[in-house]
């Protein structure tokens, strides 16, 4: 099956017509061959050691909330990933993903010591809204999606819980 | 020797005091929290207390609970460790009201006026201020850029660069906002800041007798956010002549401060200028480190002198065996802005063997706690030269894995890689930027392995818990579902 697949770069490749990847298979890639071994995968089945030509790496693949991988980790070393086609079927992002929630959920328990945003303003993903500190740091509340502020749940100096919704953007 | 030391502190630093209280034949207490139960500290101790807090924070801030296990279990020392109340006056008073010896040196109000008699250059600075007031009136003779630190600091919290006069009540609020959450009454010192200095650190020992040692200088530089994450020792920054003229001055300074026991004497270097900073007497993160290039246990030698004893260790005799680099692990993911991580480690494949020494209190299966510091592990590089240490650190580090949590290695084998580093050059502002952030990590990618991601992605949809979510979320027909049932299905498919 052919894959288009862009990391930082875009490559297209052909993975062998089959379901069953436990055994070594070879992949084309660019005119060369690349011969790909599944070592360890986890209880769920996700991937977790590979070798690739005769390289073992261990590796982690986070995947979006419709199941689609994006991000994968090569001992630890981030590259982003996008599915674009498979075949000839285009994926789009927008199409197929929904959107990101925008609850902004405190990821770990820790007090909310400062809000750079009121209800009303305008936020851009992945900007700064605020902080929460926790484990003796600070750590950046990050705007998950575009949007305007629309309700603050908790303000400046409340403690919250794992989960705690903070705030909504609409 | 003491005959019985309570730890009142917990995880890898904790662990490193129990086994020196052990290995000097004393027996060891430890204070535990609930959730610590099980650490390696914990179950390394001779004896365990479990303390609570009476307020909100945690109960290794809790004066009392700490004294009261002391005289319960009946320590005549307590080693408070690094962090929590290892600067605490009140610890130190009330223990001593009850015979018992705090293993850690106190500030000394009039370090900075002592230092500058000693010919030592300084920056402009403030004593302990307690008020918004005082603050405020300080701010004329230090200028801009300056730094806000709660007396009680340590390892990142509490410190706060100003850059300008509308910055300084809001960083003084947080300050003290910091100094609430733990416990610790709100004071603070202001400081001339010199952006991108070199900060190299002493680390000293003194005896009652007034016999000291001066050990070799560690270079602590590259920080974030006042957070050390790298350390090494000697300097590769340190001109001979400068590092002549400290170690010659160092010694006069203890002894007018009176020093018993351990400090880390702080230099800010910069423009061929060194000004002294600080002295801080609680154990130092990086005294494996020092113990790696000499030989000498920091934390066996403090509970010594501690203790009475005299300092048997000589300048002369100390040897300076090629060069140490010191890595900080922490659970922090620069990925998404070096937020924390606390969770369950599940993968730790830690490198070992020549010249590695992996001081960890964690392995595979143990929780980061959310409730404490970010620390995880130190791991110490050590070979002949400088060149040849980088080089081992370098590939110890490509050599760890960790998964579960989401830890530093990646902007640490960035840093370890970077030109900037292998020339010595880093300054203490070196991490300050989010564009930094963002090259350095860039940097550890290349486009075999962007190759690879990319296969390893498309593998990745032909599994069973990529196709079971698909199968969740996917259209009914649409090609994603119909490929991840057939990869759901295919024990049921013939070929």
């Amino acid at each position: 099956m052919k894959y288009t697949v862009r990391s930082v770069e875009k490559h297209e490749f052909e993975l062998p017509r089959k379901t069953d990847f436990s055994s070594e298979f070879a992949v084309e890639l660019k005119g060369k061959t690349i011969a790909v071994r599944i070592l360890e995968t986890n209880a769920d089945g996700s991937l977790r050691l590979v070798m690739i030509n005769n390289r073992v790496i261990p590796v982690q693949v986070d995947r979006r909330t419709d199941g689609l991988p994006e991000r994968v980790y090569l001992n630890g070393v981030s590259y982003p990933i996008e599915i674009e086609k498979v075949e000839s079927t285009r994926f789009k992002a927008p199409t197929i993903a929904k959107q990101a929630s925008g609850e902004v959920r405190a990821d770990l328990p820790g007090q909310v010591t400062s809000l750079f945003v009121q209800v009303g303003d305008e936020v851009e993903k992945g900007q700064t809204i605020g902080i929460l500190e926790a484990m003796k740091m600070e750590n950046e509340i990050i705007a998950p999606r575009n949007g305007k502020i629309k309700t603050i749940t908790v303000g400046v100096g409340k403690a919250v819980m794992r989960r705690d919704l903070i705030l909504e953007i609409g | 020797m003491f005959k019985k030391v309570l730890i009142a502190n917990r995880g890898l630093v904790a662990a490193n005091c129990v086994r020196a209280v052990r290995e000097l034949g004393a027996k060891s207490a430890i204070v535990y929290e609930t959730s610590d139960l099980g650490s390696a500290a914990v179950r390394a101790a001779d004896e365990a207390l479990e303390i609570t807090s009476a307020n909100g924070s945690t109960a290794y801030l809790d004066v009392g609970s700490v004294v009261e296990a002391a005289v319960r279990c009946g320590a005549d020392a307590v080693h408070p460790g690094y962090g929590f109340l290892a600067k605490s006056q009140d610890l130190a008073q009330r223990l001593k009201e009850r015979g018992i010896t705090l293993i850690a040196s106190q500030t000394h109000p009039r370090a900075k006026e002592l230092a500058q008699k000693q010919g030592l250059g300084i920056l402009p600075g403030t004593a302990v201020l307690r008020a918004w007031s005082e603050v405020e009136s300080s701010v004329a003779s230090i200028g801009f850029p300056l730094a806000i630190k709660a007396q009680a600091s340590y390892g990142g919290w509490g410190a706060r660069i100003v850059n300008d006069a509308s910055e300084l009540k809001p960083a003084y609020e947080h300050v003290c906002k910091q100094c609430e959450r733990h416990g610790v009454p709100a004071e603070v010192v202001l400081d001339k800041h010199l952006s991108n200095a070199h900060q190299v650190e002493f680390p000293v020992l003194r005896d009652s007798s007034g016999r000291v040692l001066v050990l070799p200088e560690v270079e602590t530089s590259v920080q974030r956010r006042f957070q050390k994450l790298l350390v090494e020792t000697p300097s590769p920054s340190l001109k001979a002549a400068l590092r002549g003229k400290l170690e010659s001055a160092i010694p006069a300074l203890v002894n007018a401060l009176e020093l018993v026991g351990y400090a880390s004497v702080v230099f800010q270097v910069s423009g061929g200028e060194a000004y002294f900073s600080d002295v801080d007497g609680s154990i130092q993160a990086q005294h494996g480190a020092t113990g790696l290039l000499t030989s000498v246990n920091i934390i066996r030698e403090q509970i010594r002198v501690a203790s009475g004893e005299a300092l048997r260790i000589q300048a002369e005799h100390v040897q300076r065996k090629g060069h140490v680099i010191g890595v900080f692990i922490y659970a922090m993911d620069p990925y998404n802005k070096f937020a924390a991580c606390p969770g369950r480690i599940e993968r730790f494949h830690a490198p070992s063997g020549e010249g590695i020494i992996l001081h960890s209190a964690v392995t595979s299966g143990d929780i980061v706690s959310p409730h404490y510091d970010p620390n995880v592990v130190t791991l110490l590089a050590h070979d002949s030269t400088r060149d040849e240490a980088v080089t081992r650190m370098r590939l110890a580090l490509a050599d760890f894995f960790i998964d579960g949590i989401q830890t530093s290695l990646p902007i640490m084998r960035a840093i370890v890689d970077s030109a900037d580093f292998v020339k010595g050059e880093i300054g203490t502002s070196y991490l300050f930027s989010e564009e930094r952030r963002v090259s350095l990590l860039k940097s550890l990618r290349n486009s075999e392995d962007d190759e690879i991601a990319a296969l390893v992605g498309a593998l990745a949809l032909n599994t069973d818990a990529n196709a079971s979510q698909i199968m969740a979320s996917a259209q009914h027909g649409s090609l994603l579902w119909a490929m991840a049932s057939r990869v759901l299905n295919r024990k049921k498919m013939e070929f």
